[in-house]
């Protein structure tokens, strides 16, 4: 029954104001939390546990997940052992081909090379790769058996991605809004062209801010920049966010991912709430609570100036599916209750598991609010 | 019963049935409504000959009795319960009204109550069907086949007719459920020339638990306050006036309301005050009125208008107050969703017999639809930080936060359809049909040209085959992220950008009667289906209402499966069996860029049912129902990485849950009491061996490091005692 109520609140934590990097305002997306573990805390409280083994066999596969850029590529491959097996008794993982194409000229062969069960071949460097270009990743390995030792098959996956052209964003207008007594930074992005079905971004803002307690600069990235009065929608769709950091999906950078249905033909704009942020400093992380400030400093640094960058990626399909899966895995709990469709699953490694995606990024220039 | 020995004789009944079919048509007169091919008086045997005889495939034809028959689920027989049972359909959730038929997804049924179509068929979330079966006439449900008459939906029609009210008596029934009470009533207004049927329903828990929670109110003290409760209620009411033998109208009209209401005021603790109130109304209201009239000795028709609204009222304020010596904070939240469908449509239905070989049904109609969806919000939050009481300059902030939306859609749907029954040699008979339907919605026009096809050959006297085809138009659109049947979920019309839904269909089987009162057939069917809707929001609860559109991916299904059937009926002892074996399967490439199972693919349902009149008003029920368990999504594969364990899915529902079966049995007592009074005892005991099937799953770590599933079964043994008094 623990586990029950465990995953209740992992849906809260999911849905309401999970980790800071997600964290939003007070209102819709808390009520659906509350909703949702409401239902969750009703349905627990009233049923009952029974195992049953996980008849539907799942083979083991190659995990590849890949992150294609003009300026960089990010690989990293690993095993991704059946549930309905022996994690523990699996031994290290020998991926014996690696093959890496591009369009650009690029045709790495790794062979050999070695990682453990608990460490994948993680692997990041520059790429010659232009907007357009196709990039191709393959893999080859022996798969692991319970008990020790490598079966004769040889697992291969591969996917591929095009790099697409980065967005061009042709007018950027910053304003500030007082409402009642909060002031709110607005950033208003102009594209050259109206965003289509198959156009995907990725957007964060970066913030400079130079205060009387810090004489180095802090960076700011938004956790929380669209307000709810912005969206005029009551979806979660609205805020589906990722960690991305060093090219990959991973850490707590947000990443907030938009389609076009958050634009306004070629417009899209949204706010800053400098309330709601998490800082970095000194390469740490930290959560911007008051808790913090007071134990740690005694009192919130004023601010003196701040900067803003945003920064507008745009994504193939396959990384913005990737990454929404990502998301929506949080949410598993509710689709198999039957109160959500399914989840997304997303996965464009044939032969595998993972994914290969790509992205162009677009920055302003520094902002700043008067 | 007829049994007909030789070729010849079965050739001389058929046209000896046909012409007294023809000559049967002025009688029918009198409630041109009935089914075409049933004559009143022999509906029973008609009923059961009817899958052998006609061309029609995936029909079953449920009357009055056969509904109320067997076991009630909390004292009340459920019409879409009952047809949960029937082979070829999932039932998705347990208790709820899920009806996915042939892979269908559980919008795509076409309920009809006396011809009007019925958007929210189900209270309290689905755990009761808006059919009240002590009105309830009869039945038909279609799976495949489906005639030109009908359209709109694609997976099923579900045609409830209401019972007229008795032209010279009057009587009716009062039954008293676990959580409802029924009271049905009927007589003549004017003796042979008027009548009325009036039924009404009403769940009465809320009785119960007002006094009891203001019994704990009382205990708890005056500063804390909580009240809520549910109640459900419907009426059906049916007024029949005869003009003479050729001219018959009938009004009717269903009206249904769900009421969930929660309150609570909390001014216990440091300084909190506490207010929610919250308010949940949604409900049905249909109204027609059709005129049956006999325009030649062998053509009738129907003239009908109706309306039809489905819609749903949530609303709540919360509103939260703190204060202490170094803060004061206040919040208050206001919220409104409504969202109704409205169908206001005349339709007109003619039927002719041009001769023996020929059954001519042709007809039109023009709807206009409705649909509506809006969401307004407020929510004010005003802090201060104090310092003796008095707020400090610069720590105080006052935040509004308002919005709303309203989405709504006019549309038009004119249809027009004819469909012949031929009767072309004494063996073989085909019914070819054709509906053509424009939806008319801004900014675009949908056409739609539906054939219909069917075509039976009889081997012998006691063997059929049949075959059907059948292309199916959907306009309206269910939007909805969740499998359970909630006020939250309103309904869209296609649009220029989402596309009506269809699917194709072919069917086809052997029915036989092998014995006396044996009935076996088995009927296959492969269904396709394009321009499905999948929500690919996040939000469980609200899909974004001002860009519903957007919210949705189109994908595909398909459909297989087998059907067998079963049946031995005597006067006493009723056997069947009924098995399906079926493959349901989506494509929708914004989740898995592949097919997958359907949530609610069972490949294996079988269902027992026996009834039994063991002795004179005695009688028992046992129903066995066992499929495979529905599906979940579950991780496949784990990737340790750093130690840390990360789960990766492979695709949707990729595990399936453990079989589900129960036993349900019902005890029916009938008893004649000293003033000719019918009194009917029924016990009802679902679920009797107390099998918690499983409802949902998580995946579970042994301590040993394997990996197990956890299902999570809620619905137990569930006994239930329901008194009818007849008088």
């Amino acid at each position: 029954m623990l586990k029950g109520f465990t995953h209740i609140f992992d849906f809260f934590s999911a849905t309401g104001h999970g980790n800071s990097s997600q964290r939003t305002k007070p209102g819709r997306t808390r009520r659906t939390g509350l909703a949702g573990a409401f239902i969750g805390a009703v349905l627990f409280a009233t049923a009952c546990e029974m195992p049953f083994d996980l008849k539907d066999s799942h083979d083991g596969r190659l995990y590849i997940e890949c992150v294609v850029s003009p300026d960089s590529t990010t690989f990293s491959i690993n095993y991704a052992a059946p549930l309905n097996g022996r994690r523990k008794t699996y031994d290290a993982f020998v991926p014996s081909v690696l093959r890496l194409t591009s369009d650009g000229g690029l045709n790495l062969v790794l062979d050999g090379t070695q990682c453990t069960i608990d460490q994948p071949l993680s692997v990041a460097f520059p790429a010659p790769l232009a907007e357009g270009d196709r990039f191709t990743i393959s893999a080859e390995g022996k798969e692991p058996v319970a008990g020790g030792g490598y079966s004769d098959n040889i697992l291969k996956a591969s996917g591929t991605t095009l790099v697409p052209y980065a967005p061009e964003i042709t007018k950027v207008v910053t304003e500030t809004e007082r409402i009642d007594t909060s002031y709110l930074h607005k950033i208003t992005l102009t594209l050259d062209r109206e965003p289509g079905q198959h156009d995907f971004f990725g957007i964060r803002v970066v913030r400079i801010n130079v205060t009387t307690e810090f004489t180095d600069t802090v960076i700011v990235k938004p956790g929380h920049m669209i307000s709810e009065m912005a969206l005029g929608s009551l979806d979660l769709d609205e805020m589906l966010s990722i960690g991305f950091e060093d090219n990959r999906i991973q850490g707590e950078m947000p990443l907030l991912l938009l389609t076009e249905r958050q634009f306004d033909g070629r417009v899209y704009d949204f706010y800053v709430d400098a309330y709601d942020s998490e800082y970095y400093y000194d390469g740490n992380s930290y959560g911007m609570d008051y808790g913090w400030w007071w134990v740690h400093e005694g009192a919130l640094p004023e601010i003196i100036s701040s900067r803003y960058k945003v920064q507008l990626f745009r994504l193939s399909e396959e990384f913005y599916y990737s990454a929404k899966a990502q998301y929506m895995k949080s949410l598993d709990f509710l689709s198999n209750l039957g109160l959500t469709p399914p989840n997304f699953t997303y996965t464009n490694i044939d032969g595998g598991l993972g994914y290969i995606g790509a992205i162009s990024l677009a920055e302003t220039d520094w902002l700043r609010f008067e | 019963m007829f049994r007909f020995t030789n070729i010849r004789s079965f050739v001389r009944a058929a046209l000896l049935a046909s012409a007294l079919f023809c000559a049967a048509v002025p009688a029918r007169a009198q409630k041109v409504v009935e089914k075409q091919d049933t004559i009143r008086e022999a509906r029973v045997t008609a009923i059961r000959e009817k899958a052998q005889n006609s061309t029609q495939t995936g029909l079953t034809r449920l009357d009055a009795k056969q509904l109320k028959a067997g076991y009630a689920v909390f004292g009340s027989p459920d019409v879409i319960k009952t047809l949960q049972l029937q082979p070829g359909v999932a039932a998705g959730n347990e208790l709820m009204s899920g009806l996915y038929v042939h892979g269908g997804d559980g919008s795509d049924n076409l309920f009809l109550l006396d011809g009007v179509p019925l958007y929210n068929v189900s209270h309290f979330g689905g755990l009761f069907s808006s059919f009240n079966t002590d009105v309830v006439d009869n039945l038909d449900f279609y799976k495949s086949g489906f005639p030109a008459r009908y359209g709109g939906k694609m997976s099923s029609i579900v045609d409830v007719q209401t019972r007229e009210g008795d032209m010279r008596e009057y009587h009716g029934s009062a039954s008293l459920g676990l959580i409802d009470g029924r009271l049905q009533f009927e007589g003549p207004i004017v003796t042979d020339k008027t009548s009325f049927n009036l039924g009404l329903r009403r769940t009465w828990l809320d009785i119960i638990t007002t006094p009891a929670i203001a019994i704990v109110n009382k205990r708890r003290g005056n500063d804390y306050n909580v009240a809520g409760g549910y109640f459900m209620q419907d009426l059906n009411a049916r007024v029949t006036h005869r003009f003479g033998e050729d001219n018959t109208l009938d009004a009717c009209v269903y009206w249904g309301k769900d009421n969930l209401h929660a309150n609570m005021n909390d001014s216990e603790g440091y300084g909190e005050q506490i207010g929610l109130d919250m308010g949940v109304v949604w409900g049905s209201l249909t109204a027609s009125a059709a005129w049956h009239k006999r325009l030649a000795p062998k053509m009738t028709s129907t003239f009908k208008a109706y309306f039809s609204q489905s819609n749903s009222d949530i609303g709540y304020t919360f509103d939260v107050s703190f204060k202490d010596e170094d803060e004061k904070m206040t919040m208050f939240m206001d919220d409104s969703d409504v969202s109704f469908v409205r169908d206001l449509g005349v339709t007109a239905d003619f039927d002719w017999f041009p001769n023996s070989f020929h059954h001519v049904r042709f007809g039109a109609q023009a709807v206009h639809h409705g649909y509506s969806s809006g969401r307004d919000y407020v929510q004010k939050t005003s802090y201060q930080m104090l310092e003796g009481g008095i707020p400090i300059p610069g720590y105080s902030y006052t935040e509004t936060d308002k919005g709303g939306t309203t989405n709504g859609y006019g549309a038009w749907e004119p249809a027009a359809y004819i469909e012949d029954e031929w009767f072309i040699l004494y063996n073989l008979s085909v019914n070819a049909g054709l509906r053509t339907v424009l939806f008319a919605t801004p900014g675009k026009v949908w056409p739609s040209l539906e054939p219909r096809a069917a075509l039976k050959w009889q081997i012998s006297p006691v063997i059929s085959m049949k075959a059907s085809f059948t292309h199916m138009a959907q306009f309206s659109h269910l939007v909805s992220a969740m499998y359970i049947d909630l006020p939250s979920n309103c309904w869209m019309p296609s649009t220029a950008t989402v596309r009506p839904m269809v699917s194709d269909q072919v069917a086809g089987g052997i029915y036989t009667t092998p014995f006396k009162n044996f009935k076996l057939n088995v009927e296959g069917w492969y269904k396709t289906m394009d321009h499905l809707l999948a929500y690919n929001g996040a939000n469980a609860f609200y899909p974004a209402i001002d860009e519903w559109e957007k919210s949705f991916v189109d994908g595909r299904g398909k459909s297989y499966g087998m059907e067998v059937e079963a049946e031995w009926r005597t006067r006493t002892l009723n056997l069947a069996a009924y098995y399906t074996l079926s493959k349901s399967l989506r494509r929708f490439d914004a989740f898995y860029p592949d097919w997958f199972n359907d949530r609610n693919d069972n490949p294996h349902k079988l269902n027992l049912v026996a009834s039994w009149e063991f002795a004179s008003g005695m009688e028992v029920f046992l129903n066995w129902n066992y499929h495979s368990g529905n599906r979940v999504t579950f991780p496949t594969n784990v990737v340790t990485e750093d130690g840390s364990p990360m789960f990766v899915y492979d695709k949707p529902y990729n595990t399936s849950l453990p079989d589900y079966h129960r036993l349900d049995a019902g005890f029916n007592f009938h008893k004649i009491n000293r003033k000719g009074r019918h009194i009917i005892t029924n016990l009802s005991i679902y679920n009797v061996y107390n099998r918690l099937n499983a409802a949902f799953a998580l995946l579970d770590e042994t301590p040993e490091g394997n990996y197990q599933g956890l299902a999570y079964g809620m619905v137990p043994i569930v006994p239930t005692l329901t008194f009818q008094y007849k008088f």
